[in-house]
């Protein structure tokens, strides 16, 4: 026994489900609708390299992506979802089916038809009854008859019993996030009078059916249900949290082998799974699920992310299974990591929603703190050793760098990074400092660099002065430079307003070196400036923001915009748009808007938090001095973290 | 059933108010295409089981600007309107007190607090063409799926 594996001995100990022997207690949630595969439903050789990796993390049970059942595209819910309607898509499920069992683990196909949020193709979507999208992204609503319920279901059945024909243990059907399954199971958007609306009973009939023809189409092999603990939909007439739980009954007693307990709707108004919730804060729906269910094995694992916490769940019997999704997507060595007791090495996932962020704009999903999610097939991603060893420095001790720096060590070049500052982390630890949804996230990545640059032997010189001169007398011991200095407030863009000399950098003030009066008013409505005014605000300054542009939260990822309005419509900020800065006095600014209105707003400090702009100086400097000059981040062009670590990792792969 | 019964809360009913509340954010209905309907009801009428003879108010983009009047609801296929906002109680007695001022923010702060709801009976890119974008984004409706 490893010393992960006595330490987390729940999580590790084998089970069975039937007669299936399952190595732990981890299963591989469906966290998998990629869009990578082909517009007609075909898997590629990129999924299947990413599958592949999905196979090895080492969980004792692999769901695989999310296949819709029909030949119309009505389940379909993203573009390059992969489809499970004929026989002819069998040859790359066999082979998934395949990576999976040699690597020792159950293998469950899903069955994704997503109702509501489906026919991504057509014009239309498929629902129980017609309740229009409150979500205008999705297709306008058609009600599905009566003969297109048998259909739907026996469609199911035939994928499900293609999945097992091409080796999966087991099928599972999914309700999640408000798909075809969840739309029959809820009021909101079942209105039918016919057998399938109306009461409880009614609304689950569809469930029952499914499963029903699904067992029968798989005999002997494993169903799991994914099944709502809370849809979020209640206060709009969805089914409250006692019919999600008679529901499940319901499932149990149609013969389901497993539930897995999910939360919350695409439309929901209350957050489920970002940032701003805290992990186990979902936990309380699987106990729920287990203490109601003591026979039906339960799976769950919506916004929990740590194995330590997961396994003492398992301790307390709340469920069954670890279903675990997204911290497998920025860590796919996670389950290794921990069963060798290595958990500090873990990166974490920091709820950053980029990966559904992408697939709800028709991309393919990618992690921000896994470059290379999506890429395994591309051999450039690969970390290999390098033909030739080098001296690298690195200028910045921020994302990009230290990823760059630990990627570039991991091959065996000789690895130097030099930054400013007194420790690791670049702008990041400004964010860290002031986020109001969960700091431990970021801070978790600057942990995981100073454990990865210190095991791969990186060193770093703290207090080193970034500029020419001293880059220069350093500079004869490296073979390559890479500029990974960041960004900063463009002070001199405030240069032609009356009293900018008046103006605090809000990077200053984040990184608490320079201090704020009572009133403060930010120059800028991006995620500097809305960080930190919430974060003083917090504190107890009076905040006023002003932004030149017609909206805030322009740079901010597109799930997390709203969660910025959010605090600061409920932190009670002042915020004016369109509007610019014309004088900064002692005590006040004059500002006007865009319809030539002027006033005045009371401020003892006025931060100015934007414009970025990337320290580019000594790409200039160091250009006739060392063989190999290269920048990322930041540096290149202000943006974040996503391209900090991605461009990081990749000229680390690459040097 | 009597009109009365399902009488539109009085809020909604107040069409002098709301006439003035749309008329000082002119500039946001603007881009709205002539003929452009959005209803607003009590949030009862789209319920499961609500009343089948709901009233609704509806703005409705007119060549002098929004014209407010007051019809029936029916149902989701029949409401003949672009976008339909269902609202609650405490959504009502919030917008009467902010009716007189800064309506739009009001709706918007609701929609994020989930006491607005808001039902798109057109496709995004409908909506879009008939200039809806710049109200929406500014109400705070998500244009692409939320999961969060
Ligand atoms: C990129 C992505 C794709 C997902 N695809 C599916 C899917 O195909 N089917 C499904 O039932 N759930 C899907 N989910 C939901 C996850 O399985 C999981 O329930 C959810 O992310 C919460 O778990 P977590 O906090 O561990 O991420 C997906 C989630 C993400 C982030
Ligand atoms: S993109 Fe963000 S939320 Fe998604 S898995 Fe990666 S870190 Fe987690």
């Amino acid at each position: 026994m490893t010393a992960g594996e006595a330490k987390l001995a729940h999580l590790f100990a084998p089970t069975r489900i039937g007669s299936l022997e399952i190595p732990n207690r981890i299963k591989y949630g469906a966290c998998c609708v990629s869009n990578y595969n082909t517009r007609d439903g075909h898997i590629t050789p990129r999924e299947l390299a990413r599958t592949r990796v999905i196979a090895s993390t080492g969980c004792g049970i692999i769901t695989n992506q999310g296949a819709y059942p029909d030949p119309r595209g009505e389940g379909k819910a993203y573009f390059r979802q992969v489809a499970l309607f004929d026989d002819k898509f069998m040859p790359q499920f066999e082979t998934i089916a395949g990576y999976i069992r040699d690597a020792g683990a159950i293998a469950i196909q899903q069955i994704l038809h997503a109702g509501r949020y489906g026919g991504i193709d057509l014009g239309y979507c498929v629902q129980p009854s017609i309740v229009p999208q409150t979500l205008p992204h999705f297709r306008p609503p058609r009600e599905i008859t009566k003969a297109q319920i048998r259909q739907t279901i026996a469609e199911h059945a035939q994928a499900a019993e293609r999945a097992v024909r091409a080796g999966f243990h087991g099928t599972e059907v999914t309700s999640f996030m408000g798909y075809l399954l969840a739309n029959f199971n809820s009021r909101f958007t079942n209105r039918r009078s016919d057998e399938y609306g109306g009461s409880l009973e009614n609304r689950g009939r569809f469930m029952r059916e499914l499963i029903d023809a699904i067992k029968q189409a798989t005999p002997g092999h494993p169903l799991v249900v994914r099944l709502n603990g809370a849809e979020l939909m209640d206060r709009w007439g969805g089914n409250s949290e006692e019919e999600c739980f008679e529901l499940m009954q319901q499932a149990a007693q149609a013969g389901v082998d497993m539930i897995s307990v999910t939360v919350g709707w695409q439309e929901a108004p209350e957050s489920s799974i970002g940032r701003d919730i805290p992990p186990g804060h979902w936990n309380r729906l699987a106990a729920k699920a287990k203490r109601l269910l003591p026979g039906v094995p339960i799976a769950f694992g919506v916004r929990l992310p740590d194995p330590v916490m997961a396994n003492d769940c398992l301790a307390r019997g709340e469920f069954d299974f670890w279903e675990v999704c997204r911290p497998l997507l920025a860590d796919p060595d996670l389950i290794h990591k921990a069963r060798e007791g290595r958990l500090d090495e873990a990166r974490r996932c920091i709820g950053s929603l980029n990966c559904l962020s992408r697939l709800f704009r028709d991309l393919p999903y990618s992690c921000t703190m896994n470059p290379m999610l999506g890429h395994e097939v591309e051999p450039e991603y690969h970390v290999r050793p390098a033909a030739v060893k080098k001296n690298v420095m690195v200028i910045g001790a921020g994302p990009a760098g230290m990823e760059c720096a630990i990627t570039a060590a991991k091959r065996g070049h000789s690895v130097t990074v030099f930054e400013r500052g007194e420790r690791i982390g670049g702008s990041l630890s400004g964010y860290a400092a002031h986020d109001l949804a969960r700091p431990e996230d970021l801070a978790s990545v600057i942990s995981h660099y100073e454990v990865m640059s210190a095991k791969q032997g990186v060193r770093i010189e703290f207090g080193a002065e970034v500029n020419p001169k001293f880059m220069r007398s350093r500079l004869h011991e490296f073979d390559v430079a890479v500029v990974a200095a960041g960004a900063r407030i463009d002070m001199a863009a405030w240069r032609g307003v009356e009293g900018h000399e008046r103006l605090a950098d809000a990077i200053l003030v984040a990184s608490g070196k320079a201090e704020c009066g009572e009133r403060v008013v930010v120059l800028g409505g991006g995620k500097i400036a809305l960080t930190l005014a919430e974060s003083l605000k917090k504190r107890g300054h009076a905040i006023t923001i002003v932004e030149a542009d017609k909206r805030i939260a322009a740079d901010v990822m597109p799930s997390f915009k709203w969660r910025h309005n959010t605090w600061i419509e409920e932190l009670g900020i002042p915020v004016h748009t369109s509007t610019r800065v014309t004088r900064i006095a002692a005590g006040c600014i004059d500002v006007v808007n865009d319809k030539g209105v002027k006033s005045s707003i009371a401020a003892d400090t006025v931060i100015a938090a934007a414009p970025r702009i990337a320290n580019q100086a000594l790409f200039h400097e160091l250009e006739w001095m060392v063989d190999e000059l290269h920048g990322i981040g930041d540096a290149l062009i202000a943006r974040g973290i996503d391209a900090a670590i991605s461009e990081g990792y990749r000229l680390g792969c690459r040097i | 059933m009597t009109a009365h019964m399902t009488a539109l809360p009085a809020v909604l009913a107040d069409t002098v108010r709301w006439r003035a509340a749309l008329a000082r954010e002119a500039g946001l209905f603007a881009p709205l295409a002539s003929g452009a309907r959005i209803g607003l009801v009590a949030e009862d009428a789209v319920l499961p089981g609500g009343p089948t003879d709901a009233r609704m108010l509806v703005w409705e983009k007119a060549r002098d600007g929004m014209a407010v009047s007051e019809c029936e609801f029916g149902s989701f296929e029949a409401a003949d309107v672009d976008v339909l906002i269902a609202i609650d109680a405490q959504a009502q007695a919030e917008l009467d007190r902010e009716l007189s001022g800064d309506v739009i923010a009001a709706m918007r702060r609701l929609l994020r607090a989930g006491h607005l709801l808001f039902f798109a009976r057109r496709t995004l890119a409908a909506l879009e063409d008939a200039g809806y974008e710049g109200l929406l984004e500014q109400m705070g409706f998500a244009f692409l799926g939320a999961c969060r």
